[in-house]
């Protein structure tokens, strides 16, 4: 393997977390060793070392017990984010409550228009449905983990953020 | 409809892994390999050939559902070997995968 070919790989297999390394690096650099480097490859490892960041608990395979050892911030924040046992249907069931609350909230922004008429706060609303929809979807996928009273927060103060972030939008929209 | 096992059930929630799962499998399923000895098999009997990313994907899942486990070696190049529970779970998969291709098979004769 020429030198060059041999620092690409080692750069990409870099990509990957620490304890991933610790264990199938060597391996993998055998592998890569062993063809030629293509984009193809480069994406495929790039697919695999997203894979691995995000699913550090089946990356660290076997050597599951020591992985804490060697546990960056990063994987841990990513454990920590990542959903955990989530059923089929509790994905179901945010999806009906995605397409419910997107249509209860478009239902709201319509009235609002058609008593309020052109009015900056009415379209901000009117913006904010989806995001604040997904927002709502999560209670029981992303945000179960979080008590009742913590997921309300989290959701009216997300929802808040994006009102505010569509207001600003729909502010400079209008200024220019 | 045919009947799922409990073994076939291992092979779940591999995602866009399931596909090199198996084929790691049946790779697996006459002897102890090594990633670029499977990759070269694989590409052999099935004219698949998994880039190391893909490869080593669906090696890190088999190996902690302990369907395959990793072997010692001298050198760098580990070579993994099916574990009983890999080889149940591989049967009872091929075996579902024959009933619906026989089920897909004999409706095709009789269109």
């Amino acid at each position: 393997m020429s030198a060059s070919r041999s620092s690409l790989s080692a750069a990409l297999i870099r990509l990957y977390p620490r304890e991933w390394r610790v264990r199938y690096g060597d391996e993998m650099a055998h592998v890569l060793a062993e063809q030629p480097t293509t984009m193809r490859l480069v994406f495929d490892l790039l697919a695999g070392a997203i894979d691995a960041w995000m699913y550090p608990q089946s990356s660290a395979g076997a050597a599951g017990a020591t992985a804490s050892k060697g546990e960056t911030a990063v994987t841990k924040l990513l454990t920590y984010c990542q959903p955990h046992e989530i059923t089929s249907a509790e994905y179901n069931r945010s999806v009906v409550w995605m397409l419910g609350t997107t249509v209860v909230l478009s239902g709201i922004f319509l009235a609002l228009r058609r008593a309020l008429g052109d009015n900056i706060l009415v379209d901000a609303f009117g913006v904010s449905t989806f995001p604040v929809a997904v927002l709502v979807s999560s209670w029981a996928t992303y945000f179960k983990r979080y008590s009742k009273t913590a997921r309300v927060a989290i959701i009216a103060g997300l929802g808040a953020i994006v009102f505010f972030l569509s207001l600003g939008a729909e502010s400079l929209g209008r200024a220019f | 409809m045919t009947k799922r096992t409990r073994a076939d059930e291992e092979l779940d929630d591999f995602g866009r892994f399931a596909e090199p799962a198996l084929l790691i499998l049946i790779s697996l399923a006459d002897g102890p390999k090594h990633g670029y000895a499977m990759t070269e098999d694989i590409a052999t009997v099935a004219d698949v050939r998994l880039g190391p990313g893909t490869l080593y994907g669906a090696l890190t899942r088999l190996e902690s559902r302990g369907l395959i486990e990793r072997l010692d070696s001298e050198d760098r190049r580990n070579p993994y070997k099916l574990t009983a529970l890999g080889e149940r779970a591989l049967r009872a998969r091929l075996a579902s995968m024959q009933a619906v291709a026989r089920i897909g098979q004999r409706r095709l004769a009789g269109a």
